[in-house]
Parts: C-alpha cells; sequence; structure tokens
C-alpha cells in the first residue's frame, strides 16, 4: 500500500459511524488499512458501578497486534473491510488515525468522512 | 451458537430501529429489542471476550471468532455515559448471562432519545441468522441462532 493519510476524527468512529465508514470501503472493493495514533491522555467517560477505574489491562490471548497497554497507545493497522476490527480501535472523538491503501480517491473519501461532524 | 436476550422487552425486527444504518443492516444482521422501561441489568449475549465496553455499547467475540455488538439506545453516545454503570471490563472473559453494565432505559426516554437495543451478528451474511424471537422476551432467553 503506497498511499497513506493522516486523518483527525471528529466524531469519533463508535458503531453507527463505524459501521457507514465500513461499508464504504466494502463497497469499494479496494483493500484499505487503518491503525490510530497514539493519544496523549486516556478519556474515561465511563462510570463503574464498583467505584474503580476502568482497569484495561491488555494481555491478548489471541495474539493480535493492539499493542493497548492503557488504552492510549494506538497500533497495528487493520483491516478496514472488518468493522470488527475498525470498533477494536476505539476511535474517539479527536483520535488521530492513519489510513492507508493505494486509490487516492478513496483515501479523500474516507478521510472527508472522518473528519466530517458526524 | 444461541445468542441470547441482553435485557427484557419486546423483540422488534431490526427493519423497524428507528435509526437507517441499523434498520438496513448497515452494521450487520440480527434483531432489537424494545426494553422495558425500567432500569435492568443488561446481560452478556454469548460467552466470549468483551472486546469492547462502552457506556452504551458493547462487542463481545466468542470463541469461534464470531462477535456480537449490543447498542443500548440510539444515539445514546451523547449521554456520555449518564444513562448506565458498568460492571464488567474491558478485556474481560465473560460467560452468557453475566452482568455488564446496569442500564437506565427510562433516562434515555426521559432524555428523547429511542432506548431501542440492536443486537447485532458482525460481519454475518445475513442468511446465517435464524430463528429470531419474537415478542415478548426475557434476559437471558434465546434470541436468535448463528448457525
Amino acid at each position: 500500500m503506497d498511499l497513506t493519510r493522516l486523518v483527525s476524527c471528529k466524531a469519533g468512529l463508535h458503531a453507527r459511524p463505524a459501521a457507514v465508514f465500513v461499508r464504504a470501503v466494502l463497497d469499494s472493493g479496494a483493500s484499505i488499512r487503518i491503525s490510530r495514533e497514539d493519544r496523549r491522555e486516556d478519556r474515561r467517560e465511563d462510570r463503574r458501578e464498583d467505584g474503580r477505574e476502568d482497569g484495561r489491562e491488555d494481555g491478548r490471548e489471541d495474539g493480535r497486534e493492539d499493542g493497548r497497554e492503557d488504552g492510549r497507545e494506538g497500533g497495528a493497522p487493520v483491516d478496514a473491510r472488518s468493522i470488527v476490527s475498525v470498533l477494536a480501535l476505539d476511535i474517539q472523538p479527536g483520535d488521530l488515525v492513519v489510513l492507508s491503501g493505494d486509490d487516492e480517491e478513496l483515501l479523500d473519501r474516507l478521510a472527508a468522512m472522518l473528519e466530517a461532524d458526524q | 451458537m444461541v445468542v441470547t436476550a441482553p435485557l427484557s422487552g419486546i423483540a422488534l425486527p431490526l427493519h423497524k430501529v428507528p435509526d437507517p444504518v441499523f434498520a438496513k443492516a448497515i452494521v450487520g444482521p440480527g434483531v432489537a429489542i424494545t426494553p422495558n422501561a425500567e432500569e435492568q441489568l443488561v446481560l452478556a449475549p454469548i460467552s466470549g471476550r468483551l472486546i469492547k465496553l462502552k457506556a452504551h455499547a458493547f462487542v463481545i467475540t466468542g470463541p469461534d471468532g464470531h462477535s456480537i455488538l449490543v447498542h443500548l439506545g440510539i444515539d445514546t453516545v451523547q449521554l456520555n455515559g449518564s444513562d448506565s454503570e458498568l460492571i464488567a471490563t474491558e478485556g474481560q472473559q465473560i460467560a452468557a448471562g453475566e452482568p455488564v453494565a446496569r442500564w437506565h432505559p427510562e433516562r434515555v426516554i426521559a432524555a428523547g432519545l429511542s432506548p431501542v437495543c440492536p443486537v447485532i451478528a458482525l460481519e454475518a451474511s445475513p442468511e446465517v441468522i435464524t430463528t429470531i424471537a419474537e415478542g415478548p422476551v426475557l434476559a437471558g432467553a434465546d434470541l436468535f441462532t448463528w448457525t
């Protein structure tokens, strides 16, 4: 894959926008990869019933290279045709992602989708 | 794989969900539940690993690699977690029927949002989703089968 695009995801990529994004990739027939850049601070929006911090330990038994220790670090690029992989990236509002592929026009379109205010 | 209902309520065909991305199965095939409008424990619909856990949605990947998404209400990401308290932890192994969160659909309704919960078989083709429940469902009862 020759081309990469660094994109700021204005509204994050939760279920609805992730599904629309993945659908656009699938419809294009192209092979696109996406990864999340490290973020400077972890965002904890979830409230726990027991008051604990959301202790995210890594230790992925499935051997996938995610590299997430405490949720801040980004990871290896994943196949943007897989909604499971895209959701697992946990792209929050303001996160930077890298798109890579061979089709410049498609990358422009996908980047615009992610940069939009959803 | 049998997928069980994460909540009690009334089964709603996906095409009736008030959100076109879910209704057109763009997220994937499955079924939705209109929850009973009272505080409920949200239960894991399958056994597996909680690969994603947010205040309004979670994904569990089963041992066969199949993933189920449960989305609590429509557009509820904008409530910033005020409608739920997490019980499980992202990344943990969980058994079907174990509680993931405590949710308050009545708060979602009060905020003017839809409490309908899509339960989605991610990356499944529609024909592998069968025996879909209809009518009232109890949390933990069979919801659909992923063949």
